[in-house]
């Protein structure tokens, strides 16, 4: 056999024909242990002689610490360490703006901030303890909502951030008011998201382990390095100090992105007691203390001409960061810009602030800001549609972003089916049709959303790099410092690996995330790991393969160019002539590789680099190598008696790239969607004094099964140049435009706009029965 | 008699107080004294004192003496014209009654309605009484019904409306709760109002009770609203009783429904709002129930 006689591996028509594993619904390579009950979550981790860890939390908004008495907590029997920020190297962290202390010095600003922790020797015992902590509080007057943060005279919730910002800034690329004078059709209005919550099952936890002057952290991050980084300055201690090791994560969504105290407190416990401390959040306080998403309100002004062509879109938006900072000005920043890569917008002005109250704090939630700004800006055009009388998706189709489009930010666009999305999306959920027959309360809305693969937004680099180990017994080991927060990543690493070294997916392990062992990794975030980190695979892969090759020539005498591997074997022609063709075992080729003087292992090294840039400080530069998009559409069924809404139909389809593995594909688009949908109508506190009055599940409603309208999910016919096997990311942005899409569908049902979020059955109410009319607004009124 | 431990916590959220007995009495007479001892409280299908426990409120309670299945809270039974529902049996046996559901369709709607199936298969219609929680569905249309609760004390045994259950005194077991069995005419229904669909406790929920006598006229007219301060509470309809009802009947008792009672603001909607949705569902309750009244033949009594 010669390698001429091999299939072609290129497609006539441009993209190569990816091997038979890109695009198979492979099983996911931790499906047994994860049904089975076997999976490791963080409060799974047992050492021996461990503690339990509980935390004392603040029950004011805003007040000074008189003075802690621990001694009751301290003569507790089983309790072993009680501290305090005495107990701390008292230094402010952040992943952006350093203005959280481990354990609050003198002043708390948030109900739920951590005040003093207690280890003792099980958790019930730790409760107890910290039940006996008393604080003694002088109140002060607190901020709790945007409006008192931004008034004259505020009080401050950090007294070195002046009217209560704790980050700024603004743009004006092409001169938005020119644009606004030569529209024909001005659209405006203000629109308001509140606090989601993640909800994952898994709440955030932690077991710390001394070793010397070392501390072994197994966290539930779903970003070891970055999160490495952040705890080794909250504790002062050096880098190498601090070593994190991902357990199993039992949901991520942006929530376990490092940027709470749980696991530097973990570490103090650890340290004062000398024994391992495990330390996990009750759901309550990862109701009161973990970082929900940020509420942000949003003003938007969009510019058109009369035959439908966007001009211009100006926005003003403050954000809700709650006492500390976290992710949330990225989150912002996100909020505000992402979306111009959406249309061909001529010119964009933006003011965006982020303000401090006394609030929980908030930061990064799958869609990282995009969910709020399509929340305003996609029913800013849901209205423009209706005032210029041209239906949404032919709107959408004039001025939509394709393939080479810029953005105003600079944004480049490679890959892009969005208009495939928008024509699909109106297909699927029967536009035309449902449009052409109207039914009484029954509304039909569309929005489109667009996201990042990866982003720089922690220096100049947005890379990852692997390690592909070929073993004596010819498997592939993947080693890798990404993770796996659920999404199913470290499967689709092994099938990248798999198809690029012509192994079977079930000869590839891959690695968790250990920062003394992997190489680093920026971790699960603005739905990088798929083409990010998927890319580093695919070269370290390709790297053993070729090193493989070359053993397999030396060993065989035949060129590596006339070799190929696939099911675990080496093919080729046959080394004498009229003998039989080649065939070697990657086993067997590794073995002798190593089994010989000078024997070496067959290692890959492959690194990836986001070719994107480091924007400014105005937000300018193109941040990601990949734009993902989706389109979806909605029918909704509103009561016009209580104002109840049903969801009856949902169509997504999302451009992706190339879909590696369709039910995880498919899986990501319809969590998204649930998330979004409960976002939309579901999710939401009572609050009073600062604190949601009931922090618990009874409340906080996330949607079920029942709750899902009928799905129609979709993916583009799409390749990205620059993805691995042309894939791009997914993880996201599903989510986005949901709210928008529910709330624009009530409106053309029955003609009331929802401008805050969630879209409850009582604002409908109201909303049908109040005086006010939006006469841009359609139903059956 | 077993010992629950000290939690031992099989997540973050499961924190226990003090180590708690289980007793488990053989007899009805033996439970009614292990009650009446200090620090007893009376067990049902565990999910009250479990959620407390969880949440780590405070829990008197040292020992809690288990109800639920003496065969006294175990029978379901049709004499005399009234039937006679145990207290120990689930949510999910009530919910699947055959015969209640043909007289009383509201009750086992109710029960069937409750939390989840993994719930209602813990959930004891005692218990769901006694909690005394105005959210409670089964409450609502045992109201409606007109429910007496008997209970039984080691000092004796007396009688209360399902609408006075908060009167029950710690030393007191709800042993059956009995609602009359004269099917002729009668047609009820059980409405609820949620955000999600299931798992979640009601907006509002409410009962209707109508029967209707050989001219059509109403003989029985009640209306009982849950979730609302004092709930469940019945609604003053008596004026409207031996009229025919009709749609403008219909109007005014659920006005009323909306009008007289307290319903609480919280996360489920403001109170303004809920009183709006309790006429709202009063009037699809009454007008189910008045369907089911009309088709609900004279013949048929109850002594079958």
């Amino acid at each position: 056999m010669s390698t001429t006689e091999l299939p072609p591996t290129e497609r006539a028509v441009g993209h190569p024909v990816p091997p038979a594993v890109i695009g198979s619904a492979v099983e996911r390579i931790d499906a047994a242990e994860k049904v089975s009950g076997k999976a490791l979550y963080a409060a799974d981790t047992r050492l021996p002689r461990m503690l339990h860890g509980a935390v004392v939390r603040s029950p004011h908004p805003s007040a000074r610490i008189r003075s802690i008495d621990t001694s009751r907590a301290e003569r507790l029997p089983g309790v072993h360490a009680v501290i305090t920020s005495a107990d701390t190297a008292r230094i402010r962290w952040g992943a952006f703006r350093p203005d959280l202390y481990p354990l609050a010095v003198d002043r708390v600003r948030y109900v739920g901030d951590e005040v003093a922790a207690v280890a003792a020797v099980d958790m019930d015992t730790a409760r107890q303890a910290a039940e006996l902590i008393r604080v003694d509080y002088e109140l002060l007057p607190a901020v709790l909502s945007l409006d008192e943060a931004l008034a004259d005279d505020a009080p401050l919730v950090h007294d070195d951030a002046l009217g209560n910002l704790a980050h700024e800034f603004s743009f004006d690329r092409g001169g938005a008011e020119e644009w606004f004078e030569r529209s024909d059709v001005v659209v405006e209005g203000t629109w308001q998201t509140a606090r989601q919550w993640h909800g994952s099952i898994e709440t955030i936890g932690c077991t710390a382990d001394w070793s010397q002057d070392r501390v072994t952290l197994w966290v539930n991050t779903q970003t070891p390095f970055l999160a490495r980084q952040r705890y080794a300055t909250a504790l002062g201690l050096p880098l190498r100090s601090v070593r994190v090791v991902q357990t199993e994560i039992g949901g991520g969504f942006g929530g376990k992105s490092g940027d709470d105290n749980t696991s530097v407190i973990c570490a103090i416990l650890a340290r004062r007691t000398g024994r391992p401390v495990q330390l996990v959040n009750s759901r309550e306080e990862e109701f009161l203390a973990s970082r929900p998403r940020i509420p942000m309100r949003y003003r938007v002004r969009l510019g058109f001409t009369s035959d439908g062509l966007v001009t211009a879109k100006d926005i003003d938006v403050i954000a809700d960061n709650g006492a500390y900072t976290g992710k949330a000005q990225a989150v912002l920043g996100a909020a505000t810009v992402r979306h111009d890569a959406l249309f061909n917008y001529r010119a964009v002005r933006a003011r965006s602030r982020l303000v401090y109250t006394n609030l929980v704090p908030t930061g990064a939630f799958r869609g990282f800001g995009n969910p709020s700004a399509d929340w305003a800006v996609g029913q800013a055009w849901d209205l423009a549609a209706r005032r210029l009388g041209i239906e949404v998706p032919d709107l959408f189709l004039l001025n939509a972003a394709e393939a080479g489009s810029v953005s105003p930010h600079n944004h480049k666009i490679n890959s892009c089916e969005l208009k495939q999305c928008i024509r699909k999306a109106a297909t699927a959920i029967g536009w035309y049709d449902k449009r052409a027959s109207p039914k009484p309360n029954r509304g039909l809305a569309m929005g489109c959303s667009v996201h990042v693969s990866g982003r720089r937004s922690f220096g100049d680099y947005d890379g990852s790099s692997a390690i592909v180990r070929l073993t004596e017994d010819g498997r592939a080991t993947v080693l890798i410092g990404e993770g796996e927060i659920g999404t199913g990543a470290r499967t689709t690493f092994a099938q990248i690996a798999a198809a690029e070294l012509g192994l079977a997916v079930s000869e590839v392990s891959v690695s968790r995330p250990d920062t003394d062992l992997t190489t680093h990794a920026l971790g699960a975030l603005a739905s990088r790991v798929t083409y990010v980190a998927g890319n580093a695979v695919k070269r370290a892969a390709g790297q053993a393969c070729e090193q493989l090759l070359d053993a397999a020539g030396r060993q065989s005498g035949i060129s590596p160019s006339e070799l190929l591997v696939e099911g675990g074997v080496v093919y080729g022609p046959s080394p004498s002539p009229g003998g039989d063709p080649l065939r070697l075992t990657v086993g067997e080729v590794v073995r002798a590789e190593l089994y010989r003087p000078g024997g070496e292992p067959i290692v890959g090294l492959g690194s990836f680099d986001n070719p994107s840039e480091f924007p400014d400080g105005s937000r300018y530069g193109n941040e990601s190598g990949a734009y993902n998009f989706v389109a979806e559409a909605a029918e909704v069924e509103v009561d016009p008696d209580t104002g109840a809404v049903t969801v009856l139909e949902l169509a997504a389809v999302a451009d992706c790239g190339t879909v590696l593995n369709p039910p995880l594909a498919q899986g990501q688009v319809e969590g998204a969607l649930a998330q979004g949908l409960g976002m939309a109508l579901t999710e939401s506190f009572d609050w009073d004094q600062g604190a949601p009055t009931d922090p618990s599940f009874v409340d906080y409603k996330l949607p079920t099964a029942a709750f899902m309208p009928k799905l129609h999910v979709e993916f583009a016919d799409s390749y990205e140049p620059t993805g691995p096997f042309g894939a791009k990311g997914v993880g996201e942005i599903a989510l986005d435009p949901v709210p928008a899409v529910v709330a624009s569908a009530v409106a053309d049902a029955v003609g009331v706009r929802v401008r805050e979020l969630p879209i409850t059955a009582e604002k409908i109410y109201w909303g049908l029965r109040s005086e006010a009319t939006d006469e841009t607004e359609g139903g059956q009124r | 008699v077993t010992t629950l431990p000290q939690a031992t916590a099989p997540s973050a959220t499961t924190t226990g107080g003090e180590a708690v007995s289980v007793v488990r009495p053989a007899t009805l007479d033996e439970a009614l004294r292990l009650i009446g001892d200090a620090g007893a409280d009376v067990l049902g299908g565990g999910v009250a004192h479990t959620l407390r426990r969880h949440a780590r409120r405070a829990n008197t309670a040292t020992s809690l003496v288990s109800v639920a299945s003496l065969p006294e809270l175990n029978r379901i039974a049709l004499r005399e014209g009234e039937f006679t529902i145990g207290a120990g049996l689930t949510l999910s046996a009530l919910g699947a009654e055959p015969r209640l559901a043909r007289v009383w369709p509201a009750v086992t709607e109710a029960a069937a309605s409750v939390a989840t199936a993994r719930v209602r298969r813990l959930v004891t219609l005692g218990g769901n009484i006694a909690a005394g929680e105005d959210s409670h569905d089964p409450p609502v249309a045992l109201a409606a019904a007109g429910a007496l609760l008997t209970l039984h004390s080691s000092t004796g045994v007396r009688t209360l409306p399902v609408t006075r259950a908060a009167q029950r005194r710690p030393d007191e077991v709800i042993v059956d709760v009995r609602v009359p069995a004269v099917r002729g005419g009668l047609g009820s229904a059980f409405e609820k109002f949620l955000v999600r669909g299931v798992w979640e406790y009601a907006c509002v929920n409410v009962a209707a009770a109508i029967a209707l006598d050989e001219t059509r006229a109403a003989t029985t007219l009640t209306l009982a609203v849950g979730s609302v301060e004092g709930g469940p509470v019945t609604v003053d309809l008596a004026d409207l009783k031996g009229r025919r009802p009709d749609s403008s009947l219909i109007e005014e008792a659920a006005r009323r429904a909306g009008a007289t009672t307290s319903p609480h603001s919280d996360v489920r909607g403001s109170a303004a709002y809920k009183s709006h949705m309790i006429a709202e569902f009063s009037r699809r309750a009454l007008a189910r129930a008045l369907s089911r009244a009309q088709h609900s033949p004279h013949q048929e009594g109850a002594d079958r």
